[in-house]
């Protein structure tokens, strides 16, 4: 059963669809990412599905009653915003305790609830304290504490990982997730970083322009790209332009600046003008000898920067384009350093090129 | 050579400025309270007549003035006007404030600027214009008349206080309270309200200081009634007696006192808890 439908969801702001007719649904404890650039809508959407803005068409259900025309406070969905918005006035344990409040709940039960949750996220101690007294990440925990507290049907989380710093951030999302997991709740998690959509979600959305330009796993999203667009906001990758030139049985000759290169793909036509997507970590490159197979091009290092597990390189192929590689650094593949203008042989594997179509 | 000389030049910088800050500092500050000063020390005097500095010193103007009736009807009538005008002119400004921030934008700053007129109007202009509103409506010298008449001049502060505090307010609060469950209406109550009451408490601090200081517009409205300062007013008219310095340095030590209380408790209420 599906927990949150949108159908034809629609948010117009005089002629601009900042949302354009979105339709979505997820499950029952599924954790879904929206993902796009800024002004893609993904906010749009999360602040329709909290009840802060109106759509202008389409309908909203959540646990299958229409929640359009619903005020906030009665959808029972909890919100985590960017800047944790804890109120600044309350200790830990009133601001957990405030949606309880809000449902005249009796005392006891509050705090016993309060007290559960607390647990929960590791803060009974700090229970007293001020959320100015308390370090990004705690008051991260408590703000989800306060939006989980009141049992929500959906869990909705605007960027919340954005004021931390980076170790912090990796914890917490994986703290975040866990969490999900034990309380088996629906969440829609806005974001326009890859990497936290790709390590915490069960299904992706990708935005762009107010519509929805895939749906799909992280390994759907990251390995078959529907467009262009997709591929290059998700992890680095090459993009080309590409020219199918011959068919031969199942396998396609395509041309790309100056490259001739055979693939296998069902679906190409001859004269068949394509975006290819070639994932920096899918090309290998080796020492310069001749060039003895069709899939190795002759080319030179034009630059490269050290990242740590990985090296990035630019290497300008020979007669073709500047091409991205990433070369795991590990010293059990036994890898080999390449230096700045060194000549280098570039294997372009036909399972390494993926036709955008 | 270069290194020497930058550090010659960056000496002068940092003194020169700074003493001539501090010089002319210290003399806006002495203008500005030697007036204050000179009028506390007069109303010690024991003498009859207003010298600086008296000749002999006591508490004998303080006595007449408390025990004075005149000076005890003007005082009362005062108080409860300010007393009156202060809530509403926090509720009505806050309103107001309310409306400007988060009303739609078109317009607003037309209308801001005619919400806060009065503060900028000449008040003779808008004591003549109450004037006429109130024998239209055959209300002066009467409480009627004075209310509505420093609401007119008091709201604008408090529009200005709430206003700039809304500004500062972080909207998402708000929201949080409403995803929990709060109604607008007590998303407000609960945290907005006490989030921004620093500037609730200056509207309040000014609205009572301003009315209960009204001279010119009160002047107009009022017939046989007297406030304090236009009994302060008649009474210099017939002589320049100390018990006129008697009852500006009360008024003062009132006001002060007012004010201190107030911005302590401000600081409580807003800042100090979430530091605490």
């Amino acid at each position: 059963m599906s927990n949150i439908q949108l159908n034809n969801l629609t948010k117009k702001y005089g002629s601009f669809n900042a949302v354009d007719s979105i339709n979505l649904s997820i499950k029952n404890g599924e954790f879904v990412t929206l993902l796009g650039p800024s002004g893609c809508g993904k906010t749009t959407t999360l602040r329709m599905v909290a009840g802060f803005i109106k759509p202008t068409s389409g309908d909203l259900i959540i646990g299958g009653s229409n929640m359009v025309g619903v005020p906030p406070h009665n959808r029972k969905v909890g919100l985590v915003f960017q800047n944790y918005a804890l109120f600044p006035h309350m200790s830990v344990r009133k601001n957990v305790a405030f949606g309880l409040k809000m449902q005249k709940m009796q005392q006891s039960l509050i705090a016993e609830k309060v007290n559960k949750i607390l647990e929960t996220v590791q803060l009974q101690e700090l229970s007293e304290r001020m959320p100015s007294e308390l370090s990004g990440g705690q008051q991260q925990r408590v703000a989800l504490a306060r939006a989980l507290v009141i049992e929500p049907e959906v869990l909705l989380l605007d960027e919340p990982f954005g004021a931390l710093d980076k170790n912090l951030r990796d914890h917490m999302r994986i703290e975040l997730r866990d969490l999900q997991r034990k309380l088996n709740i629906s969440t829609i998690f806005v974001t326009h970083d890859q990497d936290e959509a790709l390590s915490m979600s069960d299904r992706i959305v990708v935005m762009e322009k107010g519509k929805i330009c895939q749906i799909g796993s992280p390994n759907e999203i990251y390995e078959n790209p529907a467009s262009v667009f997709v591929a290059g906001f998700l992890g680095l990758s090459n993009i080309f332009s590409a020219v199918c030139t011959k068919i031969t049985r199942a396998k396609k000759t395509i041309e790309f600046e100056g490259l001739t290169i055979e693939i296998e793909s069902e679906k190409l036509n001859k004269s068949d003008e394509i975006s290819i997507m070639i994932r920096p970590e899918n090309i290998q490159i080796y020492k310069k000898k001749n060039a003895s197979n069709k899939e190795d091009f002759l080319g030179f290092i034009k630059s490269k920067i050290y990242l740590g597990s990985t090296i990035q390189y630019q290497v300008k192929i020979k007669d073709g384009p500047i091409i991205l590689i990433n070369a795991n650094n590990s010293k059990i593949l036994n890898f080999q350093d390449f230096d700045t203008n060194e000549e280098v042989l570039v294997h372009l594997s036909k399972n390494a090129i993926y036709p955008i179509i | 050579m270069g290194k020497k000389l930058m550090s010659n030049l960056e000496g002068y910088r940092s003194l020169w400025p700074r003493r001539i800050l501090v010089i002319f500092s210290s003399l806006v500050l002495f203008f500005l309270t030697a007036p204050l000063v000179i009028l506390i020390i007069q109303s010690f005097t024991n003498e009859s007549y207003l010298s600086f500095p008296p000749p002999t010193y006591g508490t004998r103007w303080y006595t007449e003035v408390i025990y004075s009736e005149d000076w005890q009807n003007a005082t009362f009538l005062s108080l409860t006007i300010a007393i009156i005008v202060t809530p509403l002119s926090l509720v009505l400004g806050t309103l107001v404030a309310f409306g400007l921030e988060r009303g739609p934008k078109k317009g607003k700053q037309t209308i801001q600027a005619i919400m806060i007129s009065p503060m900028v109007l000449p008040h003779i202009v808008l004591g003549l214009g109450l004037f006429k509103i109130a024998l239209q409506f055959n209300i002066s010298d009467s409480l009627w008349a004075f209310v509505p008449a420093h609401l007119t001049i008091t709201i604008p502060f408090v529009i200005v206080t709430v206003g700039a505090s809304l500004q500062t307010f972080n909207t998402s609060l708000e929201e949080a309270a409403r995803s929990l469950g709060a109604s607008k209406f007590w998303a407000v109550w609960y945290i907005t309200l006490p989030i921004i009451s620093p500037g609730l408490i200056a509207g309040a601090i000014f609205s009572f200081i301003i009315s209960f200081d009204e001279f010119i517009i009160t002047f107009f409205l009022a017939t046989f009634q007297r406030t304090l300062p236009l009994e302060m007013f008649s009474t210099l008219m017939y002589q320049v007696k100390p018990s006129i310095a008697a009852v500006s340095a009360l008024t003062l030590a009132i006001t002060a006192i007012l004010t201190v209380v107030l911005m302590f408790r401000g600081q409580v209420v807003g800042g100090g808890k979430i530091i605490k």
